[in-house]
């Protein structure tokens, strides 16, 4: 006896039942919850690295530099001297004793060094956390 | 205890608790396998994509629109994904058309006088199914299993909900014929 369409939906209804499901093994669920807590402790670290220097730390360096420029640019003139120092113990010192260094080179270099070891502190720091 | 909804256990998710998630998986976990075994038709493959589609989703959870369904979401990275391994292995596996599926070696079959098990009558359905093409076994999976209106299933499967209901259609014809007469 052939069935129309919605008698036959009917019978294909009656046939399938959920439980019948194919279902993945015991181990399933376990083993991907190990794999999701691997990935969650890498999110974790990577979540836990911030930026070596902090958005106030970056606020203090742009304070020094604008206090830098404000004391270059206020200044008249375009060279800085060494104070004479009184060499006499060493002449071939004491020549170089009065030699002109322009100013801005000194500055560079002056924030240059800052810098540099403010960074090695900083990257020191971090690592010894980061280790121990 | 009546269970957390779907969106709740995303929150929690995202807030870092990961129980929340194994409850999402613990819900999804056997559609999720079963869709993906009946496009491989192979156990191991389908747990490698079922682990493979729920790794993606809790990377992915942060993007999911939650004024949509996460099911849906959920079956249709799962289809996706199946039937990109499916066409990549380029096997093509043969589908025996049902309706000349008379050469069926009816040895195998229990007497017909024999009371066919609950288990022996799901295997046969379940045999019946497997035999369809790929999406139409999606189709029927997702309509009779798993109740979805047709409009889901054209979003999880990208097809018209016009071509659902042809496919439906054929797919429970084919499946009748094979199964009159073995299972009431």
């Amino acid at each position: 006896m052939d069935l129309d369409d919605n008698n036959i939906n009917d019978f294909v209804k009656q046939a399938v039942k959920k439980d019948s499901l194919e279902r993945p093994g015991n181990e399933f669920v376990p083993s991907l919850m190990d794999k999701i807590n691997e990935l969650k402790s890498e999110k974790d670290i990577i979540i836990s690295a911030s930026p070596i220097i902090s958005k106030s730390g970056w606020f203090i360096i742009l304070l020094i530099i604008i206090s830098v420029f404000a004391v270059l640019f206020l200044s008249n003139s375009t060279t800085l001297s060494f104070p004479e120092y009184n060499f006499s113990f060493n002449n071939i010192i004491s020549t170089y004793s009065s030699i002109d260094i322009p100013k801005v080179f000194l500055v560079g270099l002056s924030a240059f060094v800052f810098y540099f070891i403010i960074q090695i502190y900083v990257i020191l720091k971090k690592t010894n956390n980061i280790y121990t | 205890m009546k269970p957390l909804d779907d969106n709740i256990l995303i929150t929690k998710t995202l807030g870092g608790d990961v129980k929340s998630f194994e409850q999402i998986v613990v819900r999804y976990n056997v559609m999720v396998y079963a869709l993906a075994y009946r496009i491989l038709k192979n156990r191991e493959e389908a747990e490698e994509i079922a682990q493979d589609v729920f790794i993606k989703i809790y990377q992915s959870l942060k993007s999911f629109n939650m004024k949509s369904k996460l099911s849906t979401w959920i079956y249709r990275i799962t289809y996706n994904a199946s039937i990109n391994k499916f066409k990549s292995q380029k096997r093509r596996i043969e589908t025996t058309e049902i309706d000349r599926y008379a050469e069926f070696n009816n040895s195998s079959l229990p007497d017909a006088h024999h009371e066919l098990s609950e288990k022996e009558k799901q295997k046969i359905i379940n045999d019946s199914i497997l035999k369809l093409p790929e999406t139409d076994r999606i189709i029927i999976t997702l309509y009779y299993y798993e109740e979805l209106p047709v409009k889901e299933i054209a979003e999880i499967t990208g097809l018209s909900a016009q071509n659902i209901k042809i496919k439906l259609f054929r797919s429970r014809q084919k499946l009748y014929e094979e199964l009159k007469g073995k299972v009431n």
